[in-house]
């Protein structure tokens, strides 16, 4: 397997507390992967590593060989790592349509005068800028919120434009920080359709998700966290029966499920 | 579409009114309001892509006006420049010195970016004051002949006004166009969550650099534009008084909008005119007109506007998306 | 080594000065997230209110502090019925703007009220100076400091050790964790502001004899404030006392030893170098900023 991105020994320490420690995974063009843990397991650290919101303290993360860490979440969006948000971070102040654009900005090259004095080059780009953003918004199924405020948008709805948002930079490698929080079982359905259409067109999935049925049904791969360690790492099928994980994890949800 | 098409009506009969105030401006004390109403409305309105659009707090803003000023009046008065080049030289040090203050920017946030910017406009204010050499120091700078162009005088009120309107429909346009473009976009986005905004790729560092940079540029310009109109200019005048009236302009019109500098800008100069009957009482009821639009209406007159707009517009809107 | 002293008590009794105004101003922002730019106004309010009380009334000076203080409460009160209330929860410039307008419009009610020229307040003591040893001290400077250390003192155990202080700390931190606790939040707002206030007039009763009353002295004031509250660390309240002392001792120091002539350039020269150095203060707030 030729990895597109590659996490070695990953580490991050808030105030003498670990929140990851030493985590290595890796990830093929195409694949959709799991990230799944209870509660304050590093899931979240790990995303915030990846997109360089978080400096790792130790460890390499290389998508296509060239190192990320270090670099600025500008710089990484720019290399191809895109995410969405588990808190939302929509721009209430611009349209919906807008939001994706400012997805889009770090592959748009118009200096400030050549847009203030409409010179052809700038206006053709931003031309195709539009047209991208109104077909992503199209597929997450946004189309008629174009240009309403977000505030307009359900939550479910503002969890989807987040991901069209992540899609307008281009990624190689697309991060759903809880994409289905909020959302309705069709609304996920109709999610979990689209991240597999994505990983046909050869970009890569990290999904973290607490709905279950969700991730399992859904990713190829899944890495398991727990107190910032990796416990377990394999498809679907082989993390249901895993001990440690079910220990860690399912076993209390499969608990409270009995119940 | 048609929301659009409004907005260019708008803007046209606003454009028309304001060719023909001269007309009714009749006396040159009159003439004298509308001049320094569009001097500020020009600074409101550079201001405003700093606190509007970009959401960055900075009270370091009349400090840019008085360096625009200063250098302007220094050149062209003491060392003969024509006042083009007085104009230029001060949008180009006003927009220097704005990109220097940006630097520090970058890292402090919040409250602290706020006072760090009062702290560094006070410090500038004050030595200008002390280069006495330069300025004149706290006496003032006196004697700053009107602007003349290409042997073109501005000397009589109503040329000098149709210049200084010329200077702002410029600006305006400028802030109008900017805001259609990626780098509008991304100014709004670091206002409504930088980490979003850097997040999704926006070099936030950057833009803020940006936004402080031709914001200062545009009170380089107004700062220019004032020395020439007012022909006397002093430290005193660019105190943190007026750093409070250039903010209450901004919110009171409507941060984040285009027009709202401009009213906010208009209302501010002319209030004194108009409440003049009332003497004494006028600061309180200045103050308590600031204190009530705050509490009523705090994305300003411009925002209130476009929410009773909005709301005619989004019942037709849910209508439509119904079919 | 005299002179050394001597700069060291007036910076100290002007830092107490500044440390005052600073906890008051860092009290409505810790308990309420309210920033409240009039705030100079109340310190301005309580300086008349002293020259009210004892010189045109002619009322005993324990008195006239007493009335003074009572009277900024009742500002405070009135801010928080007109001003606080309708603010909370606001954007940070909405309360700028509301509260410098109303700042505005206070300072033009003070010369309305009592005229434009400037009034003088008494001190307990006289005017004379006390030797001791070989430097000279007015007692009002040692009576600020005295009142400093018992009143910041005091205020320190009321919190920590109190339920009430507890329960308003709690407020401070999370109002809606609080309110389900049952703690009564509107209640508890209340008294930080009139806390608040009532250090307002306590300051600008002790400053008032060391300069003479205007209507901008409490803007003057503020300015120190301010950079006491960014030194210390925004809404910290230890911040705000230890940063006040700071900013009243460098600026003694700096007028003694530099030039006098750029005292006003002190405090600001601090906000920068201290801010550039450390971004948040010298004693930051944790935020976490959860994504």
């Amino acid at each position: 397997m030729v990895e597109l991105l590659s996490v070695r020994d990953v580490g991050k320490t808030f105030g003498g507390l670990k929140a990851l420690d030493g985590v290595s995974f890796g990830l093929a063009k195409g694949e959709v992967l799991g990230l799944v843990g209870p509660n304050g397991s590093g899931k979240s650290t790990m995303i915030n590593v990846l997109s360089g919101v978080y400096r790792p303290d130790g460890g390499d993360v290389r998508l296509d060989g060239r190192s990320l860490v270090g670099a600025k979440p500008s710089a990484i969006a720019a290399a191809g790592l895109s995410r969405t948000f588990q808190n939302l971070q929509i721009f209430g102040g611009l349209s919906v349509r807008e939001n994706v654009l400012v997805g889009r900005d770090c592959r748009l090259r118009s200096g400030m005068l050549g847009g203030v004095f409409g010179l052809g080059g700038s206006l053709r780009e931003e031309r195709e800028a539009k047209s991208l953003a109104a077909d992503l918004l199209e597929k997450v199924g946004l189309a008629r919120f174009v240009d309403a405020p977000p505030s307009m948008l359900s939550y479910g709805q503002r969890r989807l434009l987040e991901v069209a948002r992540a899609l307008a930079a281009d990624p190689k490698v697309l991060m759903l920080d809880e994409p289905c929080a909020g959302q309705s079982q069709a609304e996920a359905d109709a999610l979990a359709v689209l991240i597999r259409a994505l990983a046909k067109t050869g970009i890569a999935v990290i999904v973290i998700e607490h709905n279950m049925r969700f991730v399992m049904n859904l990713v190829d791969r899944i890495v398991a966290l727990n107190f910032g360690r990796k416990i377990a790492e394999g498809t679907p099928e082989a993390i249901r029966g895993d001990e440690a994980v079910i220990e860690a994890y399912l076993g209390r949800r499969g608990h409270a499920e009995r119940r | 579409m048609r929301g659009a098409g409004n907005r260019y009506v708008f803007w046209a009969v606003a454009l028309a009114a304001a060719l023909a105030a001269p007309l009714a401006l009749t006396n040159n004390y009159q003439l004298g309001v509308a001049h320094q109403a569009l001097i500020f409305a020009l600074l409101a309105t550079g201001y405003n892509l700093l606190l509007g659009f970009t959401g960055l707090v900075s009270f370091g803003h009349i400090a840019l006006f008085a360096i625009g000023a200063y250098a302007s009046a220094i050149l062209v008065v003491t060392f003969g420049a024509p006042f083009l080049v007085g104009v230029g030289a001060a949008a180009i040090i006003a927009g220097l010195v704005g990109v220097v203050i940006a630097m520090p920017a970058l890292r402090i946030k919040g409250h602290y970016l706020t006072l760090l910017t009062l702290a560094l406009g006070e410090v500038i204010r004050l030595l200008i004051r002390s280069m006495e050499s330069l300025t004149h120091g706290s006496q003032g700078f006196s004697g700053i002949p009107r602007p003349e162009i290409f042997g073109m005088s501005f000397r009589a009120g109503v040329p000098l006004y149709y210049l200084l309107l010329f200077a702002l429909v410029l600006g305006v346009a400028f802030v109008w166009r900017i805001e259609a473009t990626r780098y509008g976009r991304a100014f709004k986005a670091v206002r409504d969550s930088e980490i979003g905004a850097e997040v999704c790729g926006v070099r936030t560092d950057h833009v803020k650099v940006l936004a402080f940079g031709v914001s200062a540029v545009f009170a380089g310009v107004a700062g220019s534009l004032y020395a020439h109109t007012m022909r006397f200019i002093s430290p005193e005048f660019f105190s943190l008084g007026l750093t409070i009236t250039l903010l209450a302009m901004v919110l009171i019109g409507g941060r984040g909008t285009v027009i709202g500098p401009i009213v906010g800008a208009i209302l501010l100069i002319s209030l004194p005119e108009w409440l003049r009957f009332v003497k004494d009482y006028y600061l309180i009821l200045f103050g308590l007109a600031i204190w009530l639009c705050a509490i009523a209406l705090p994305d300003g007159l411009a925002g209130a506007a476009a929410r009773l707009l909005q709301a005619r517009n989004s019942v037709r809107g849910r209508a439509s998306l119904r079919t | 080594m005299e002179t050394f002293l001597q700069v060291l008590l007036s910076g100290a009794t002007m830092g107490c000065i500044y440390a005052f105004v600073a906890l008051g101003f860092t009290l409505t922002i810790a308990a309420a997230g309210v920033v409240n730019f009039a705030y100079s106004e109340w310190v301005t309010f309580g300086s008349y209110f002293g020259v009210t009380f004892a010189v045109i009334l002619g009322w005993p000076l324990w008195l006239a502090l007493g009335a003074s203080i009572a009277g900024c409460i009742a500002i405070g009160w009135l801010f928080q019925l007109f001003v606080f209330t309708p603010l909370e929860g606001r954007h940070f410039l909405t309360s700028v703007s509301a509260t410098i307008g109303i700042a505005l419009a206070m300072q033009a009610l003070v010369t309305l009220l009592w005229g434009p020229y400037p009034l003088t307040l008494p001190t307990f003591f006289g005017s004379s100076a006390v030797q001791i040893g070989t430097i000279s001290v007015f007692p009002h400077n040692l009576l600020i400091i005295a009142l400093a250390v018992l009143i910041i003192g005091g205020l320190q155990l009321a919190l920590t050790r109190t339920s009430i202080g507890l329960r308003l700390q709690a407020t401070a931190q999370d109002p809606m964790a609080a309110r389900l606790m049952g703690i009564p939040v509107r209640r508890m707002r209340t008294l930080a502001y009139c806390l608040s206030a009532g250090i307002a007039g306590l300051s600008g009763f002790l400053v008032a004899p060391l300069f003479v009353v205007t209507n901008t002295m409490g803007f003057g004031l503020m300015l120190k404030g301010f950079a006491a509250t960014i030194v210390g660390g925004w809404g910290s309240l230890k911040g705000a006392v230890y940063g006040g002392l700071l900013v009243g001792l460098i600026e003694a120091l700096g007028a003694a030893y530099i030039s006098s002539e750029y005292k006003e350039l002190i405090a600001f020269a601090m906000i920068i170098v201290v801010l550039l150095v450390r971004p948040r203060g010298l004693f930051p707030e944790r935020i976490a900023e959860k994504l």
